[in-house]
């Protein structure tokens, strides 16, 4: 049974060109990511792509090791001794060749570049150039200016429960320096490109979704299924089954195949770097955990987010009884409350749009910045909180469509 | 077995689509006659268990369908008067699915699935996609669902829209070699289509039974007979506006006239044999034409 509902599926011509667009963008994106990879040759030229990859990664990989005070400090000595031997070069200079001449030698330490740049800016506003202003000499309060930011950064905010500033502290604390470094390039463009893909995937599983139950009326065929022996029961059953298979699968083929070119391309290395090394989830998140363990994370949500959209899309699908509607309520659903905050300023309304399901497939926001949420004096994460409430009313939603069908009458 | 229907009722807002009907139903061919909107779907709805009445019931050898539920269904075939159908799946396919929602067992379903689509002459394209055939190709499909499950109840309501006049030839052979242990009630309005086969008629008009009995049982009640009368264009033009007429014909300035009364229209008329159709026609003309004489 569960094979001739995803049959149905997969036989229209419509949808299937919706599986090839979704290839499309897949391969799209990986291709992008790897094609934009750049490596400068020290006389300012520079190739892209494969070899690209190749030639970083072996500049990179001379940095590997423990990010203690003292390599912080061969960084920055590095980077003076760099910035000594070109007296002509200056910040913003639109001398192209010799900014690029610059760059390629400063490209093997750039990770370590931005780590360096937002420890001095002290929570501050992102500046590139800063590391050009600091001395081997300050390497010692590399760490140390984490603890001094957040506890700046703390005591400015007015927002934060004390619960919520003390699980900060204690997430700092608890996070074990010197950190761990290593080449880390197909991580971080796995934790920059994910979400795009994931928000890409579940619109795509929705549309495919969105007749599931809405065909069987625009065909009048619901008459049939109504009428023969397991159709409320099993015929129900099997539309759900083949909800969630066709959501689990497409998500982790497209997930799986993504994430196996972009580390087939940049390399597996770095796995186990703390997170914090990563510039897209960024030297103050509060989450003590490494660049696998947020992959995972973000593949955990954005599962668990595909399978909300499609349970929502399912259950509309069928009290709707249009394929638009469900359709187009997902859509919005998907894109809708990210892009209301930039015209919310209330912050509790924006707290609460952030509890919306369009977060799991953005959850790397969640673990960059400081979301954690005080419920009753428990600190927890909006993630945490999301993951289980959606996966939950998931359940619900294709259990009331089970038992709504199962009583169903034509009027 | 026996299909009760007892006191029937469907409400729509202020209309009766379906209004009290009592009857009792047993194996063999029973044709559901009226007209569009006499409410023949909407009793066609409640046999098959997808509409429930608004009072009355359905008892299937003294037990409610509806509380029977699966069971019910089980022994159940039905064809909608709008079949549905999966256009981009071939007749295979559709049929294995419907064998699979109707849980019939794979081994017998691959048999009865190819015996159907022989029947039905669909063997030859059983591979080629639904939304390429005919209408009256996708009828027989719909047709061969319905019969499936080799149900003890079938229901057709309008099952020969769309086929061509030797198809209607041989899906009443079909019917009739089908018919000794089954209750199947076919719904229509085409007369021929039942006039020949079935065992009970039921006349439906406005959702109350008129009648209901064999073809001779309907004649017999009906308190009309035919008459034929060959006469002037004249008079031929006078019976035409005030005479239930059934045929005419000219020929050359004499004209013959069929129509419907209960005593002779004139001495020179000659009584015709009474048909089923004729029956429809009186009952269905006799309230929109009221300013006929009988």
């Amino acid at each position: 049974m569960l094979f001739y509902e995803l049959n149905k599926i997969f036989t229209r011509t419509g949808y299937k060109l919706l599986l090839g667009l979704l290839g499309a963008i897949l391969i799209f994106t990986a291709f992008y990511h790897i094609q934009s990879t750049q490596y400068v040759y020290p006389d300012g030229t520079s190739i892209s792509g494969l070899n690209a990859i190749q030639k970083l990664k072996e500049e990179k990989s001379q940095w590997n090791g423990i990010l203690t005070e003292e390599q912080i400090k061969k960084v920055l000595q590095t980077n003076q001794d760099i910035l000594e031997a070109h007296p002509d070069y200056y910040p913003g200079t639109t001398d192209m060749t010799l900014s690029n001449q610059v760059y390629s030698l400063q490209q093997s330490y750039d990770d370590i570049r931005d780590m360096i740049n937002q420890s001095y800016r002290l929570f501050g506003e992102l500046d590139y150039y800063l590391i050009d202003r600091l001395s081997p000499d300050q390497s010692s309060s590399f760490y140390k200016n984490r603890i001094e930011g957040l506890e700046n950064y703390l005591n400015s905010n007015k927002e934060l429960t004390e619960n919520q500033k003390n699980y900060y502290r204690k997430q700092y604390q608890e996070n074990k320096t010197p950190w761990q470094y290593a080449y880390q390039e197909g991580w971080k463009v796995l934790t920059n490109s994910l979400p795009i893909l994931q928000i890409f995937s579940a619109i795509i599983i929705s549309l495919l979704l969105a007749p599931i139950f809405s065909y069987e009326d625009k065909t009048k065929a619901k008459a049939i299924l109504m009428s023969s022996y397991k159709g409320k029961s099993k015929g129900t059953l099997s539309k759900i089954s083949a909800g969630l298979w066709l959501t689990i699968g497409i998500y982790t083929i497209v997930m799986s195949v993504y994430i196996l070119i972009i580390l087939g391309a940049f390399g597996f290395d770095g796995a186990f770097n703390p997170a914090q090394t990563n510039f897209f989830i960024g030297w103050k998140s509060p989450w003590n955990i490494s660049n696998i363990q947020a992959l995972g994370i973000m593949l955990i949500s954005g599962l668990v987010g595909s399978l909300f959209f499609s349970s929502i899309t399912m259950f509309i699908s069928y009290k709707s009884r249009s394929t638009v509607i469900a359709s187009t309520v997902v859509f919005l659903l998907i894109l809708l409350p990210d892009w209301l905050t930039n015209y919310i300023s209330n912050s509790n309304l924006i707290t609460f749009v952030k509890l919306f399901p369009d977060q799991l497939l953005n959850s790397r926001a969640h673990l960059s910045g400081f979301t954690f949420l005080d419920v009753q004096g428990m600190v927890i994460s909006p993630l945490t909180i999301m993951n289980i409430l959606y996966f939950i009313l998931s359940i619900v939603l294709l259990y009331l469509i089970y038992i709504f069908a199962k009583k169903e009458y034509l009027r | 077995m026996k299909l009760n229907l007892i006191n029937l009722t469907k409400e729509y807002s202020d209309i009766k689509a379906v209004d009290h009907i009592s009857i009792s139903l047993r194996p063999g061919i029973i044709g559901l006659l009226g007209e569009n909107g006499a409410g023949k779907t909407t009793l066609i709805r409640m046999l098959t268990s997808l509409m429930k009445p608004s009072a009355g019931k359905i008892l299937l050898d003294d037990k409610d369908i509806f509380k029977l539920n699966d069971d019910y269904r089980n022994i159940l075939g039905y064809l909608p008067q709008d079949f549905g159908y999966y256009p981009d799946l071939n007749p295979l396919d559709y049929l294995r699915y419907i064998a699979s929602i109707k849980a019939i067992k794979p081994s017998v379903a691959r048999k009865r699935i190819k015996d159907l689509l022989q029947v039905m002459s669909l063997w030859e394209v059983r591979n080629k996609k639904i939304k390429k055939f005919s209408g009256g190709m996708i009828q027989r499909i719909g047709i061969a669902q319905a019969l499936l499950n080799d149900p003890k109840i079938l229901v057709l309501d309008e099952p020969t829209s769309g086929l061509d006049p030797e198809e209607r030839y041989r899906f009443r052979q079909l019917l009739s070699s089908l018919s000794s242990d089954k209750i199947i009630l076919l719904s229509t309005h085409i007369v021929s289509d039942i006039e020949h086969i079935a065992d009970q008629i039921i006349l439906m008009q406005k959702g109350k039974i008129l009648d209901s009995g064999s073809v001779d049982q309907l004649i017999q009640n009906t308190p009309i007979r035919a008459w034929k009368i060959k006469t002037d264009l004249t008079n031929a033009s006078l019976y035409k506006q005030n005479r239930l007429i059934t045929s005419f014909n000219k020929s050359n300035d004499k004209e013959i006239i069929r129509m419907l009364c209960k005593d002779s229209p004139d001495p020179a008329a000659i009584p015709d044999e009474c048909t089923l159709e004729d029956v429809f026609l009186f009952y269905n003309r006799k309230k929109a034409e009221s300013h006929v004489v009988l």
